[in-house]
């Protein structure tokens, strides 16, 4: 069976994702996001951590070209993204899962991953068969409408989807919002097993858990990167619980 | 009688939900009621209308038949696009749904007024042999009803396109994807999807069936530049009762408007029919706001 995890051959260090710079928001006169750069590199699961309104979710969102940036400059594995359409990010290899809304409620599981599947753009990536293998409650539910299932399978559903789009870069708002403490620790178990290959920036508010499986945590303030450290690095903790003098 | 009324009902849901398609898929895609639907209706005719006229009209029948769908596909789809392309791909893309609505509104004035102007204000009609209407059983153990081998053929090339459409819709990739689009266009695009094009082809689909719609109308008679907007308000009713954005809801609606329509002119209350259908339209929306197969 093929390897959910095993996408992609890229040197261990190499940034997939780059961003330099990045203004991005709702309306140029008050933006939201200010001057972020990062960098996301092959096997790393990166957490981007932050108060509510710190706008992680509008960077994310910029990164994934869901919205267009003001200022600043996206690449993702080797493709200039900045003001792209966001199906353009997507076959370049921008596999994003948005917080909320993020699958066809009205389509089948299996209509879900092939519509998934269409942001491949020739790449090599896991096919149905893995993912199910990621995420076996999935196989009996193939036929059903998406939006009939839990949230925990929603937020499967919308991982698996973006999967078969056999991303270089992994995007994901919030995974574990709406989900009970035992589905959190089993969805961030298999997130972790994706790491190999995949590079992971994880948006979460539940900062014990996104810690527990990151390699670097880089927290914003107020729309700005604040700190970009080590995930046991207690600063974090200080930053986000309001102790800004680190 | 039974028969009779059936037989007549399903005559009329077949015009309308012909009348509707285009109206509803434009709906489930665009989320807006697209009032441009009833001019391009009427295009639909005069195009067939011409293009059946200069292929010979009753001479050739089968070739001006033939070349009256193709006048009607291709102004159809080619005025639909251009507006789209000059117009309301740019509304949509701000989301200003009244500006979308008032600017279909102003392109349908546009199309009829050019019609007009090209055609002038009188009617158009297909030079055909007249037709006798032969019995025709719809159920067994019905008693039957009468229709002309045309009002027959309209019937069943609406069968055949509504089945077409499902099949399109729920059995082939694009018909996926477009499914995808008119759900959640955004995270169609994040999925990879280029929405653009499947936009374009939605609305090149919309047109295909208002070029169908027109050919059936003006073979069942004559068409004038109001015979869009005579249409619009009953295929606006038979999209609203059976749900928004839904093609089998639109068709129970057109089925139910039609049926109810045809009791009232059989009981001898003709002039009452649209009072009866749209009275009942009230009803269901008062019993099922959302329509009989929308989502509330």
């Amino acid at each position: 069976m093929p390897d959910a995890s095993a996408p992609g051959t890229d040197n261990p260090g190499a940034a997939l994702l780059c961003v330099e710079g990045l203004c991005a928001g709702y309306s140029a006169r008050a933006p939201i996001v200010h001057d972020l750069s990062l960098a996301l590199r092959a096997g790393e699961i990166v957490a981007l951590l932050g108060t509510n309104g710190a706008g992680k979710s509008t960077a994310m969102k910029a990164m994934a070209c869901a919205i267009a940036p003001f200022a600043g400059r996206i690449v993702c594995a080797g493709t200039d993204l900045t003001g792209a359409p966001s199906w353009v990010a997507a076959r370049a290899g921008m596999g994003y899962v948005p917080q909320r809304d993020n699958v066809f409620a009205q389509l089948t599981v299996q209509e879900n991953f092939a519509v998934g599947a269409r942001a491949r753009n020739g790449r090599d990536g896991p096919d149905t068969d893995a993912v199910l293998a990621l995420f076996p409650d999935l196989k009996p539910r193939l036929a059903s409408r998406a939006g009939v299932l839990s949230g925990g399978m929603r937020q499967m559903v919308a991982i698996g989807r973006a999967l078969l789009g056999a991303p270089r870069v992994l995007l994901l708002d919030e995974p574990s919002a709406g989900l009970s403490p035992l589905l959190v620790g089993r969805l961030f178990a298999r997130l972790t097993s994706l790491r190999q290959h995949l590079p992971i920036l994880l948006v979460e508010q539940n900062v014990r858990a996104a810690l527990a499986i990151a390699d670097r945590a880089l927290v914003m303030v107020e729309g700005r990167l604040h700190l970009a450290t080590e995930p046991d690095d207690p600063a974090v903790t200080a930053v986000l619980a309001g102790g800004l003098a680190v | 009688m039974i028969g009779a009324v059936v037989v007549d009902g399903v005559l009329i849901a077949a015009v309308l939900s012909l009348a509707s398609l285009g109206l509803s898929l434009s709906y489930a895609v665009f989320r807006f009621p697209n009032f441009a639907h009833a001019d391009l209706l009427t295009i639909g005719a005069f195009a067939a209308w011409s293009g059946a006229t200069l292929a010979g009209g009753n001479a050739a029948p089968v070739l001006s038949l033939v070349a009256g769908a193709t006048a009607a596909l291709v102004t159809c789809a080619g005025v639909i696009l251009l507006a789209d392309r000059l117009v309301l791909r740019a509304l949509l893309a701000r989301r200003q749904s009244a500006s979308v609505i008032i600017a279909a509104f102003a392109i349908g004035l546009l199309l009829r007024n050019v019609l007009v102007l090209i055609f002038g204000p009188g009617e158009v009609a297909l030079d055909r042999d007249i037709e006798i209407a032969r019995p025709v059983m719809l159920l067994p153990g019905l008693s039957a009803g009468r229709l002309t081998a045309t009002e027959s053929g309209v019937i069943l090339a609406t069968a055949l396109l509504l089945a077409g459409l499902h099949i399109f819709l729920r059995h082939s990739p694009t018909g996926r994807d477009l499914r995808a689009v008119a759900e959640d266009p955004d995270l169609a695009g994040l999925s990879g999807l280029v929405v653009p094009r499947i936009r374009v082809l939605a609305w090149g689909l919309c047109g295909a069936f208002c070029a169908a719609a027109g050919l059936a109308i003006l073979m069942l008679g004559p068409a004038q530049p109001e015979t869009g907007s005579e249409y619009m308000l009953p295929a606006l009713a038979a999209v609203v009762v059976g749900g928004l954005g839904s093609i089998w809801g639109m068709l129970a609606g057109a089925l139910l408007i039609g049926l109810v329509e045809s009791v009232t002119v059989h009981v001898g209350l003709a002039e009452w029919r649209e009072v009866t259908a749209f009275a009942l339209v009230v009803l269901v929306l008062f019993l099922r706001p959302a329509g009989l197969f929308g989502r509330a």
